[in-house]
């Protein structure tokens, strides 16, 4: 049957091949758009992590809403180290994280100052890599910081200026300090270039009064995939500790997973308009094909064939067809994806999408198994739900009516 | 030729009615192709059109004038000093419906508790209704009724962040003109909410006349807000006003939103590059379809030869044959879309991506919105690439050998 239905489909060989051409070109498109989604998401979320999320943090319980120098963890130290100890977890490091106006010589802003570990810092965050100008802090830092290009820009600072730092202590008291401007980083998102300022954590303790307590303990572990492990371990080292939480990266930033979310459906919406199309084209031959042999469907009746062994006749050629198409729309979808891998892909004038996602410019799309299947179970699965209208149809045909039938 | 061409149309016409089961379903294939992309674009466009609302919404009109260095360096000393009276004339003319002054610098606000960085914004109430959000999104408390009066109005988020409550004092902090940090105690008079979250936590509104007086700014401005008639097409009045004022920095919305702006311009691309495709799947089944239609036809094709119809009259008759279809097609096709369109009025609901909307600056219903321009796209390039389309079968047709032809045997 195989081969009667792999005959029948060569039986008009143009229209074969234009359909089969239109099933490849379907698959080849949506398969790079895939693939070049699916990466932006992956950059965003790595570029993202990278930056300041980390894959998970552990915090205060609330201190994600309101992010109070108050609400903090006692005995970070400890607690930092047992987490580090936890099986499949790479790297470590703990915040703190507070409030204060900055002012130079010519100007004033307030932002966000964070207390970090350099060294420890240096491997769970990408911002030691971005320095732009000047150095990252190390260990031997003390009154030293490192602030974003935007951020020193308003200033009017560069390396080496004095800059004052004015706030609140966890204590309430007055938290005041002098530090020099050691490395001008930028990461790329403006928001983030434009309020944040890293000082050494023991500074950071001692301005702000903070004792032995901290505000976040960032964890890596050795693969994302490992995350979900990773936190039912951590949460369960937190049983005690029932005021600390344990967020993953799409739990810190919500907003992150969401608007992927979003775009996601709103390519769907593109993708199943054009597999529509595709299908609607497809389905077409087919009805075509079986009304043109209703005469043959006939005679093969007459002669003792049962409707449903036609019925899956034209089913098979339907999907031996759409196989074809697939199989080639995959082949030139795969090529054109290798192509982009090496020499990457650029939409003109997305730079400004590409700073607030945090993404290279130019994206080098990944062939990967969700990519290429994507697009071919997705026109397999219409174009069988589609083709059943016209392999219906065929159970209505009586031999003698369709014998007569030209 | 063209006296034949009226018989050829004839032709073509009894062509396409012979087998009208094909002919519809390729008209289906034509038309639901058709109003998918319509529909499917309405709704993107729509949802800029949203964001592009919001955006000029929320502070920054349609023009905006600022001191040469500001949105550089949003400083104090920045300030617009004197208005040029050229410039006054010009924002007097009928183009311009509305114009709102502002104090905007950045700054601190202090609770007892807590202390955010945030926008100071001093604005004059009257100005403000109708070309911002502001006027309209005070809920608790009142908004200001004069250009001098006193208190705060922080956004709901804000309020919660501090601690704080309506009628409690806060301290608001910046620098002065004088390089100096000045601060003050007001009272929060009122809560605005915005379905931007970041909205709520990063403004906050003074009246302008006390913003002037915290920052000592006399009577100097930050910014000139204005909307005109039509947010699409500024170029004319962005145009008049930079020659009537070339000492300040007067940009239209898309060059201050540069994000938004880029987004909508990708958007325009992507709905090309998108038209396109879905176009060349359509053109596939059309030329399926006729190819179909012709192989059914070689005799009769043959025969016509041998009765004297030239090669190129053929190809027309083929020609006409799938313009037909083109035609009808994209006639049903586009009232589908209207229909579709009227169906999605309502809106759709997004409200399960909330948080991702908010990144974009999405509200959480979208509406479809139709545009002119996507229309005629979308259909002449289906009516063009699909008679591309058809040059091939049509010379096919032509080609059959008169002899062999007839001597077919079905």
């Amino acid at each position: 049957m195989l081969k009667l239905a792999w005959r029948n489909i060569w039986r008009n060989s143009r229209r074969t091949i234009l359909t089969v051409l239109a099933i490849a070109f379907a698959t080849s498109i949506l398969q790079f758009f895939v693939s070049i989604q699916l990466k932006s998401y992956d950059a965003a979320t790595k570029s993202a992590i990278a930056l300041t999320l980390g894959q998970l943090q552990v915090q205060k319980k609330g201190y994600l809403e309101k992010p109070q120098i108050r609400a903090t963890i006692e005995d970070p130290l400890s607690l930092e180290s047992k987490i580090k100890s936890l099986d499949r977890v790479e790297h470590t490091s703990i915040r703190s994280i507070g409030f204060a106006l900055i002012s130079s010589e010519k100007r004033s802003y307030g932002l966000q100052v964070i207390g970090i570990m350099p060294e420890k810092e240096k491997l769970v965050s990408s911002v030691s890599g971005l320095i732009k100008k000047g150095e990252y802090l190390d260990s031997t830092s003390t009154n030293d910081c490192v602030i974003g290009e935007i951020l020193a820009k308003n200033l009017k600072v560069d390396i080496g200026d004095e800059v004052t730092i004015l706030g609140q202590g966890k204590d309430g008291s007055l938290a005041a300090s002098v530090a020099t401007i050691r490395g001008i980083f930028d990461s790329g998102t403006k928001d983030f270039d434009r309020v944040t300022m890293f000082i050494p954590y023991k500074t950071f303790q001692d301005v702000f009064s903070m004792q032995n307590s901290a505000h976040s303990i960032v964890v890596m572990g050795m693969r994302l995939k490992d995350l979900e492990q990773i936190q039912s371990k951590i949460e369960e080292l937190l049983k005690n500790e029932t005021n600390l939480v344990s967020l993953r990266w799409d739990q810190l930033m919500p907003g992150l997973k969401q608007s992927i979310e979003l775009d996601m459906s709103a390519g769907w919406i593109f993708y199943l308009t054009l597999v529509l199309i595709v299908t609607f084209s497809i389905v077409n031959t087919f009805l075509m094909s079986v009304l043109e042999r209703s005469r043959e469907f006939g005679i093969m009746l007459a002669i003792g064939a049962r409707t449903p062994r036609i019925m899956g006749m034209v089913v098979i050629e339907s999907i031996l067809l759409t196989l074809v198409g697939i199989f080639l729309g995959v082949l030139i979808g795969s090529g054109v994806i290798t192509y982009f891998s090496i020499h990457g892909f650029t939409v003109p004038g997305a730079e400004e999408i590409a700073k607030l996602w945090n993404l290279p410019i130019r994206i080098y799309p990944e062939l990967t198994i969700r990519v290429i299947l994507t697009a071919p179970l997705m026109i397999l699965t219409t174009t069988f739900i589609g083709v059943m209208y016209p392999v219906l149809k065929i159970l209505w045909l009586k031999p003698l009516e369709a014998m007569r039938a030209t | 030729m063209l006296k034949n061409l009226s018989i050829i149309f004839i032709l073509s016409s009894r062509n396409v009615l012979r087998n009208p089961r094909r002919s519809i379903l390729t008209l289906l294939a034509i038309s639901f192709g058709l109003a998918g992309t319509i529909v499917v674009s309405s709704l993107a466009r729509g949802l800029s059109y949203n964001l592009a609302k919001d955006t000029i919404d929320h502070l920054t009109g349609h023009i905006q004038i600022h001191a040469e260095n500001y949105l550089e360096d949003p400083d104090v000393s920045n300030s617009i000093s004197e208005i040029p009276p050229k410039l006054e004339k010009v924002m007097k003319s009928p183009q311009i419906l509305k114009k709102a002054e502002r104090v905007r610098v950045p700054g601190i606000v202090m609770s007892e508790r807590e202390s955010y960085g945030v926008m100071i914004v001093g604005i004059n109430p009257k100005e403000e209704l109708g070309l911002s959000f502001i006027a309209e999104s005070v809920n608790e408390g009142k908004f200001f009724d004069h250009d001098s009066d006193d208190g705060i109005i922080i956004g709901r988020k804000l309020l919660e962040l501090l601690q704080t409550d309506i009628g409690k004092r806060v301290v608001v902090m910046s620098q002065d003109v004088k390089n100096e940090i000045s601060d003050k105690g007001v009272r929060i008079i009122g809560v605005f909410d915005s379905q931007f979250e970041s909205t709520e936590k990063s403004f906050v509104f003074l009246s302008i006349k006390k913003a002037q007086g915290l920052l000592g700014l006399d009577a100097k401005i930050s910014e000139i807000s204005l909307v005109t008639k039509d947010y699409e097409n500024l170029e004319p009045t962005l145009s008049n006003l930079q020659s009537s004022a070339p000492n300040l920095d007067v940009r239209g919305w898309r060059d201050i939103e540069k994000f938004v702006s880029a987004l909508l311009d990708i958007q325009g691309k992507f709905l090309i590059f998108w038209f396109c495709i879905v176009v060349i799947a359509i053109s596939f089944g059309i030329v399926n379809t006729l190819f179909m239609a012709i192989y059914e036809r070689i005799r009769e094709f043959g025969m016509l030869q041998a009765l004297g119809m030239k090669p190129i009259e053929i190809q027309f008759q083929v020609l006409i044959e799938s313009l037909l279809l083109i035609l009808i097609g994209g006639f049903i096709g586009n009232i589908l879309s209207v229909i579709g369109i009227h169906l999605l009025e309502s809106g759709i609901d997004i409200s399960a991506f909330a948080e991702g909307a908010k990144r974009f600056g999405i509200k959480n219903v979208i509406y479809p919105r139709f545009v002119s321009h996507d229309w005629i796209t979308a259909n002449l390039l289906v009516l063009f690439l699909g008679s591309l389309s058809s040059f091939y079968p049509a010379w096919r047709a032509s080609r059959f050998t008169p002899a062999n032809a007839i001597s077919r045997a079905t």
